[in-house]
């Protein structure tokens, strides 16, 4: 078997490869921004979180139409806008902060969710929902995380320059006259949105292995936001190459084996990142040499001159 | 002076930090064009009067009357500007937030009104002397470099009404000049403009009209 075909032949010949492929790497370009934005906003915790609150939606689709996909996405894309909400709202008229009450209403509904699916599924069952089944995806179903995807990048291209600024400063933003809230919650929906495709292919355990990895990775690599979300598209579509190669060559689950080629590039980038990596941290001379010019308790004394 | 129109007018105004005064029967009235120094101890809620004035109280008691302004009239430059000292923007990114409505809101350049925004940006950098730091990644500068950019983001606002919290902080001598300077002329172009700081001097020299606080009461003195 020669390289090409041990790389590229489970893709070309099989068509559930294929679809795996193209639907991993969707969410991982839509997911970029979401992912640098969640991280810069110390909100990469909330919405790994707010990915377990698909669950009980994904769960009540799976009990009334079976694992039929539209079904578990609806269901996910509810719950997942309904807790974002909940939460925002508990934040909004209780002294407790959005990040607390976001971890109890998660923690809930992943709870009534393993209910609802163990009382009528099997484990095999529940097993699909919490770590995913990307290598399933059946055509009408990667339609929608390709639609989805579509979508979130609309989104960012209509309304990029507003969502960042309110990542920058919402207190000028609401001072110039804008309704903050609605911006906020455009990110949500965005959030939730890429969250529910991420779903489909990695489960509601890892919904955002394939955007917040890539994301972590790029921020060691590149300095300016535009080429860190440029550098995370990349990481994730190389992660998701590499994760359905792992999975098919060693009968690795896919999502798992997905997440796990974007750990392994996170973890190159903690290291040898070019920008902020360990190792260029480490040889970089702590104390540039300024030929001529050396500094005496205050004085500046230049090469030449009497001291 | 005293006919143009009254823009903030406050009498016996309270407003209280959990049961402590900060202003305390403050009355005061600030005129459409007037250039005035906001002086005063630590605590004498000189930065609570410019949170008043900008709308961002509303807890005080007494009787507050603001002229109809639109939020983009007041142009309101906090003493601890809440930006997020993460997210690796430019410098361009961070002054160009000032002029949201004339940029799109999204990715795309945007139309005519685009292109005057953006040489409006040019010229707020260049009289912030931060041309040359356009491209930086906002979170590399230096204390007194942020400041710049946050002036000159409110600069290109153009807002009628200039409310400044120590905006000298952390300015050189040099950034300091320049900036008092560009406060006269947005002045003589009719802005309005009322700006806490602390050195008497720069007071007297820069403003024609000056307001001394005191803790617990409010005096009014016309220089």
């Amino acid at each position: 078997m020669s390289v090409f075909e041990f790389m590229f032949s489970p893709f070309l010949e099989l068509d559930f490869m294929a679809r795996a492929l193209l639907a991993s790497a969707a969410i991982a370009i839509a997911g970029a921004p979401v992912g640098v934005l969640l991280m810069f906003r110390r909100l990469s915790l909330v919405g790994d979180a707010l990915g377990h609150a698909l669950l009980p939606g994904a769960a009540l689709g799976y009990l009334m139409w079976g694992l039929y996909f539209p079904a578990l996405f609806f269901g996910g894309l509810i719950a997942g806008l309904l807790v974002a909400a909940l939460a925002s709202l508990v934040a909004r008229i209780s002294p407790q902060r959005e990040e607390s009450s976001l971890a109890s209403m998660y923690l809930l509904s992943i709870a009534v969710g393993v209910v609802l699916v163990s009382r009528s599924g099997s484990s095999v069952d529940l097993m699909h929902l919490l770590f995913g089944s990307v290598l399933a995806l059946d055509e009408a179903t990667l339609a929608m995380v390709l639609g989805a995807s579509g979508l979130a990048l609309l989104l960012w291209a209509l309304l990029g320059r507003l969502l960042l600024f309110e990542a920058l400063d919402a207190a000028h933003l609401e001072r110039l006259g804008y309704p903050v809230k609605w911006v906020h919650f455009a990110f949500l929906f965005i959030v939730v949105l890429t969250l529910v495709t991420g779903f489909q292919a990695l489960g509601t355990l890892m919904a955002l292995g394939l955007v917040l990895l890539p994301a972590a990775a790029a921020r060691f690599c590149v300095d300016s936001l535009p080429r860190q979300i440029g550098g995370a598209m990349l990481f994730g579509g190389i992660g998701s190459f590499a994760g359905l190669l792992a999975s098919f060559h060693l009968n690795w689950p896919s999502g798992p084996a997905i997440v796990l080629s974007c750990g392994v590039i996170y973890l190159l980038a903690l290291g040898f990142g070019p920008a902020h990596g360990l190792w260029s941290r480490w040889r970089r001379p702590r104390h540039p040499p300024h030929p001529g010019v050396t500094i005496r308790t205050g004085v500046v004394v230049t090469r030449g001159e009497a001291p | 002076m005293s006919a143009s129109p009254v823009l903030f007018d406050l009498q016996d105004i309270t407003l209280s930090y959990q049961g402590k005064p900060a202003l305390h029967h403050f009355s005061a009235c600030f005129r459409q064009g007037e250039m005035w120094a906001v002086l005063g101890s630590n605590g004498s809620g000189k930065s609570t009067l410019l949170r008043i004035l900008a709308g961002e109280l509303r807890n005080w008691e007494g009787r507050f009357e603001r002229a109809a302004l639109a939020p983009r009239q007041i142009g309101y430059l906090g003493q601890t500007a809440l930006l997020n000292q993460d997210l690796p923007v430019t410098v361009w990114d961070v002054v160009s937030q000032g002029l949201v409505m004339d940029l799109s809101f999204g990715l795309w350049p945007g139309g005519r009104r685009a292109a005057s925004a953006r040489a409006r940006i040019r010229t707020a950098l260049e009289a912030m002397d931060l041309l040359p730091l356009r491209d930086r990644v906002w979170t590399h500068l230096s204390g007194g470099q942020r400041q710049r950019a946050l002036i000159a983001r409110l600069l290109v606002q153009d807002a009628d009404v200039l409310l400044l919290d120590e905006p000298l902080n952390s300015l050189d001598e040099t950034g300091q000049s320049r900036l008092l300077e560009l406060l006269g002329e947005l002045h003589r172009a009719g802005k309005t403009v009322i700006c806490v700081l602390h050195d008497e001097r720069l007071a007297a020299r820069h403003f024609p009209f000056a307001l001394l606080m005191r803790a617990r009461t409010g005096t009014e003195a016309r220089a």
